[in-house]
């Protein structure tokens, strides 16, 4: 089977930099499912998941938790998205998932994942999404669903790194976005103070 | 003699080690670093500076700031101009290029003048008394005349050459103002670890105490107050910022002036940032502004108010003229007459009040300040420059003079009629301000609004002292309220050594009025809309006597400065006028913006073809490389057509037509809603959700299906594909994927809540290409795949998931095109690689890439509805598609499908048309009329979708069609008014190609 094709690849082969400060870079992954449930099953689908990343579910809709090799996300109630570095999950979740119970979707080819880093990124985030990203507050894991340029987005702040954000953009508003990203960071970088005001 | 403004050698703020040229109507002057273009004119010589907007008079500059409302200059040339921009708001540069505006042949000799001549002829609502007749357009035939002889500068319609950006920002506590107050506000806020935004709309921090002598203890105090501010990580400062409107939940809209102060290069630079602050709690130390009087004359040049000479002086080191009148009713003026006195300037005070305070008597007299108490200025003279002015003992309780007039000679007359607290923005968000007698102005009050804290002169504070202790207090509850631990604070009194403390009550002056009780003909209320208090008693005797109503009808209030010198004062007198009290009038309700706000902000990145997202399919680059021209259809880039040499789009998209009918064509439909549908209870919720029963369907096959909306009209209609027990694949409309998700997601999260269903879009997940024509089976059966593609193996509305080309796919045999037809689906990443491998092995079947006018053009054929006839104003008979809708079971839109207008039989029906002429070209959106009668009206029906049809051999139609059904066989007339065509047709049925689907079904 074919390397699928980047829905990026026309515009990105490697990590480009924006902007002084600013770094962005296609962040593959191997898998990217959502896994449903209904409330008289939810704790039995959960559980499975739980199981089989060896990890504690998610507390709230804005802290994902990561293991095993894998990041799972709350986006909805009874609702879950799970992010996996490098193993496919989507057949091995599906043959532990009863139809009768929940529902798990593979949506890897859907989604582009975007990794801003830098220490002007929460600058170039804040030009797009009504969302506090300072430090204090968008704290490591954190994560957001909201929209940017009208495109719908799930940012999330690396765990590890401390200026590190992935966007997870639809895959059919990828290009547009990059365009977002590219054109807010030169115009950003137009202020005669660009060096000062980029700083959040 | 008069003497201009002159630039004083000791005085002010500005760096005289950087000179600046620009150039004002095309002369070369000069300035300072730390000049305004206000302060630069003044510096030159400058005080007439622009036309009045209705009566052309000479006006002056009037004011330091925002409140100015006659130094409307236009910047830049070409793309880059800017017109109506105070130039009190303008930080010169090098370079700067200013022009006057609203006057020809030049500002000194503006032959429009002449409407000041007649100006007793064109008094409030002339206009709409005037030009209304004699018939109902003739105001349309005005209107041009009128708004060339009135109005100001002009915009330019070029591409605006530079950049604008939005941000967001967020805070615990947004500090309004960078004067005494907000400073100390700020400061004391940060200290407890809030998060602070300290906003400030011109370039300097520091406010009123910048209108103090240079190089004292207020100078000092800002830059401790600025060093420990610029030193904290918790506070963000944003100068030439300013908040123009507060709305619900903390949020507001501030436009910093990111590029303005600074020479644009070439290639454009960053002009405005929009922000969207979000802020837990707002102090507003907005300050206040100095209140004009109304006299005969105040709008000439060299009337200006008295803290505008001080600051000029103090700030710029300006001296404004050298023999000046100052005429006040309250204590802050004798400041500005001390200051101007110092600087070398005769100072005559007048002072409407008998009793007058001692501290500021003895200063002003120390200073060399001639005061005169319980006297008014009445009328100033002059033309282009104040000269004169006419003084006399005034009575405050008639308002009037006396007949005894002095006449004296000055440069410059300074008025000083009190201080009205900005509170722009506390109104926006409904806060209602009461009527503070002593002060003769609203002010803020205990009734603030939730979110709101007011400091300062803002809060009616009227010295400094007192503005920096309010601002420390506020500051401290502001934080507290965000659950900062406060403490008791700093509580040292800050003295600045500035004794501008009010000793005496203010006296209420809002009009000098002649021993007969009469104004001067030429008393301005609202500089910037020529509206003179005449205007406002005209108002009231035609019964305008609302304040809402009287903003209207005089235009008091409007335009760029949006009257806010004007606004108390037009209140007063129309008190005065019905015998009421002036809280009894009321105020207006200020709207956003506070100050003028670009286009450019408005619009940030998104405009031009970044108005909106683009969405490509997974397979945009293959097109590409096929030579495909793209349209836009919705928010998708779509493949259009793929010209051959010398086609245009006709001839490219009949080619490909009719090459699959032939043969065999290939369509991207990547862009097709598709929902995934899993749970035990899914066929139930498809059943609820389509007009069509689902409990039949079996696994791998599909099933077409309608949804209506509730009220029974057409909602959307696609596919549904049963792919195991509980798991079904649905495709809709392109156009309508995004209603028809949110409409199920609402079901289930609202209405069936009960139903245990999972639905999720996977729209992105997948490509699609629909492979259709007589030769597709044995296309498709030419790849390495592990699928049967007979007709046993995988029939009509058959579904199968296997491999193709080592890809993974799941094929639906369904057609869009009429013909035999496969839609193939794989992720999205493959997609390019699975178009490689068909039209690989396409070669050897002349597979013809057909774009999505071609797809247009053969669905127009085989009749099927599409977006064109879903217009949410058809019922299933009216596409007819009645037979669709199920007998025994329930499904949204059942019920009020069954309403008696929905089942008339001259409702417009869904029918073909084809030209009696072949040669004739119907156009779509043309309008269908009975044969033989005059077009009027609305006629029949509609034509929806038009398409060459090879197989017709001529432009056929879709149509909506009044009885459309009982009509086929008939004759009718369409109509396009726009190109004036007039086209004889039969009526059809819509299904023109193999109407039986026998080559659907091969």
């Amino acid at each position: 089977m074919p390397e699928p094709r980047s829905a990026l690849a026309s515009v990105m082969s490697d990590t480009i930099r924006l902007t002084p400060g600013l770094t962005c870079s296609e962040n593959g992954f191997a898998d990217l499912v959502f896994v449903s449930a209904w409330p008289d099953t939810e704790e039995r689908v959960f559980g499975v998941v739980e199981e089989f990343f060896e990890m504690n579910r998610p507390s709230s809709y804005r802290d994902a938790v990561r293991s095993g090799g894998a990041t799972v996300f709350h986006i909805a109630p009874r609702k879950i998205m799970i992010v996996s570095e490098s193993n496919h999950i989507f057949q091995d979740l599906s043959a532990r998932v009863s139809g009768m119970d929940g529902s798990v979707n593979e949506l890897a080819h859907g989604r582009v994942r975007i990794r801003l880093s830098g220490r002007n990124a929460r600058a170039l985030l804040a030009r797009g999404a009504a969302v506090d990203f300072s430090n204090d507050v968008f704290r490591p894991g954190h994560f957001a669903q909201t929209s940017i340029h009208q495109i719908p987005v799930l940012v999330h702040r690396d765990n590890g790194a401390d200026d590190a954000f992935d966007i997870y953009v639809l895959r059919s508003f990828a290009l547009s976005f990059w365009h977002w990203l590219e054109e807010t960071a030169n115009i950003a970088g137009k202020a005669p103070d660009s060096a000062e005001v980029l700083a959040y | 003699m008069t003497r201009k403004p002159e630039r004083l050698e000791h005085h002010g703020r500005i760096d005289r080690g950087k000179k600046l040229w620009f150039s004002f109507d095309g002369s070369r002057l000069s300035g300072f670093s730390g000049d305004t273009l206000a302060s630069a004119l003044l510096a030159n010589g400058k005080l007439l500076v622009g036309r009045s907007f209705k009566y052309h008079r000479p006006r002056g500059i009037y004011s330091l700031g925002v409140d100015d409302p006659n130094a409307l200059v236009s910047l830049h040339q070409g793309a880059r101009n800017e017109p109506n921009t105070q130039a009190t708001m303008v930080d010169l540069y090098k370079g700067l290029v200013a022009r006057s505006q609203n006057c020809w042949p030049s500002l000194e000799f503006d032959f429009m003048t002449i409407n000041d001549t007649f100006s007793r002829f064109l008094s409030a609502g002339f206009y709409y008394k005037t030009f209304m007749g004699p018939t109902r357009k003739s105001w349309m035939f005005y209107e041009r005349f009128i708004r060339n002889a009135a109005g100001m500068g002009t915009a330019t319609t070029l591409d605006d050459p530079d950049y604008y950006e939005k941000v967001n920002g967020f805070c615990d506590v947004m500090v309004v103002g960078g004067g005494p107050s907000g400073l100390e506000a700020a400061v004391s806020a940060a200290s407890t670890g809030a998060r602070v935004i300290l906003v400030e709309q011109t370039g300097e921090l520091g406010g009123c105490l910048l209108n103090t002598p240079a190089g004292g203890k207020a100078d000092e105090w800002i830059a401790e107050q600025l060093a420990i501010l610029k030193a904290a990580e918790n506070v963000q400062i944003l100068k030439r910022c300013t908040v123009y409107g507060a709305y619900d939940h903390g949020i507001f809209g501030l436009v910093e002036r990111v590029g303005d102060h600074v020479a644009a290069s070439d290639e454009g630079i960053l002009q405005h940032r929009m922000w969207t602050v979000r802020a837990r709690q707002t102090i507003l130390t907005t300050g206040a502004l100095e209140r004009p009087l109304v006299l005969g004359g105040n709008d000439l040049p060299g009337v200006m108010l008295a803290n505008a000479a001080r600051g000029y002086l103090n700030n710029y080191g300006v001296l404004v003229g050298r023999r000046i009148v100052i005429f006040t009713n309250n204590d802050s003026a004798y400041e500005a007459a001390a200051d101007l006195s110092n600087a070398g300037a005769t100072v005559t005070l007048l002072d409407a009040r008998k009793d007058i305070p001692s501290h500021a008597q003895e200063k002003a007299e120390r200073n060399g300040v001639s005061i005169l108490a319980g006297y008014a200025v009445r009328k100033a003279n002059g033309r282009k420059q104040v000269t004169s002015v006419e003084i006399s003992e005034y009575d405050p309780v008639s308002g009037k003079t006396s007949s005894q007039i002095q006449v004296v000679n000055c440069d410059i007359l300074c008025l000083s009629g009190g201080w009205t607290p900005s509170l722009h923005l506390l109104s926006q968000q409904g806060g209602k301000p009461f009527y503070d007698e002593a002060l003769a102005t609203f002010v803020p009050g205990e009734a603030v609004t939730e979110g709101f804290l007011v400091a300062g002169a803002a809060n009616g504070r009227m010295s400094t002292k007192s503005c920096i202790d309010d601002g420390r207090a506020k500051g401290l509850e502001a934080a507290g309220k965000c659950g900062f631990s406060v403490g008791e604070g700093d509580t040292t009194t800050t003295d600045l050594g500035i004794s501008d403390a009010w000793e005496c009550p203010l006296l209420p002056v809002w009009e000098v009025r002649y021993p007969n009780g009469r104004a001067a003909a030429k008393s301005f209320v609202d500089l910037q809309h020529d509206v003179k208090s005449s205007d406002v008693e005209l108002a009231h005797r035609e019964g305008y006597v609302s304040v809402e109503h009287l903003k209207r009808y005089t235009t008091l209030g409007m335009a760029s400065d949006q009257g806010k010198g004007a606004n108390l004062t037009a209140l007063a007198l129309m008190a005065e006028h019905r015998n009421m009290s002036i809280p009894e009038v009321g105020v207006t309700t200020f709207r956003p913006p506070f100050t003028p706000i670009s286009i450019g902000a408005l619009a940030g990145f998104e405009t031009g073809p970044n108005i909106e997202p683009r969405r490509q399919t997974p397979m945009r680059h293959w097109h590409l490389g096929k030579g495909a021209e793209f349209i836009e259809t919705g928010l998708w880039d779509r493949a259009w057509y793929y010209p051959k040499a010398g086609e245009d789009l006709d001839a490219a998209y009949i080619r490909e037509a009719r090459e699959l009918r032939q043969g065999v064509g290939i369509v991207d439909v990547s862009t097709l809603g598709k929902i995934d549908v899993q749970g035990p209870d899914a066929v139930e919720f498809l059943n609820r959700v389509y007009a069509n029963g689902w409990k039949t369907l079996p696994i791998g096959k599909a099933r077409y299906g309608v949804m209506l909306r509730d009220d029974g009209m057409v909602f959307d209609d696609g596919t549904i594909t049963r792919i195991s027990e509980h798991h079904y694949f649905m495709t809709v409309t392109t156009a309508g994927a995004g209603a028809v998700m949110s409409h199920l997601e609402f079901l289930l999260q609202t209405d069936w809540t009960d139903l245990k269903v999972d639905v999720t879009s996977v729209t992105d997940q997948w490509a699609a290409i629909a492979v259709s024509g007589p030769e597709a089976r044995a296309l498709l059966g030419s790849l390495d795949s592990n699928i049967d593609f007979s007709a046993e193996a995988l029939p009509f509305m058959g579904a199968i998931e296997g491999t193709m080309a080592g890809l993974p796919v799941r094929v639906i045999r369904i057609t869009f095109t009429g013909e035999l037809g496969y839609e193939i689906y794989t992720p999205a990443g493959y997609g390019e690689a699975l178009l490689d491998a068909v039209t690989v092995k396409g070669e050897a079947f002349n597979l013809s890439l057909c774009g999505i006018e071609a797809l247009g053009a053969l669905r127009v054929e085989k009749g099927h509805v599409a977006g064109s006839e879903i217009t949410g104003r058809t019922t299933l008979d009216d596409l007819g598609l009645a037979g669709m809708g199920s007998t025994i079971k329930p499904y949204i839109g059942q019920v009020l499908a069954q309403r008696e207008a929905l089942l008339e039989n001259d409702r417009q029906q869904f029918v073909g048309l084809c030209p009696v002429d072949p040669k004739a070209v119907i156009k779509g959106g043309a309008l269908i009329f009975d044969a033989g009668t005059e077009p009027e009206g609305h006629g029949l029906g509609v034509i929806t979708a038009v398409a060459y049809s090879p197989v017709v051999g001529s432009v056929i139609a879709l149509a909506l069609l009044s009885g459309g059904r009982a009509r086929i066989g008939t004759t009718v007339n369409v109509v396009d008014s726009i190109d004036n065509t007039n086209i004889a047709a039969h009526v059809t049925s819509p299904h023109v190609y193999d109407p039986e689907g026998e080559k659907a079904r091969a």
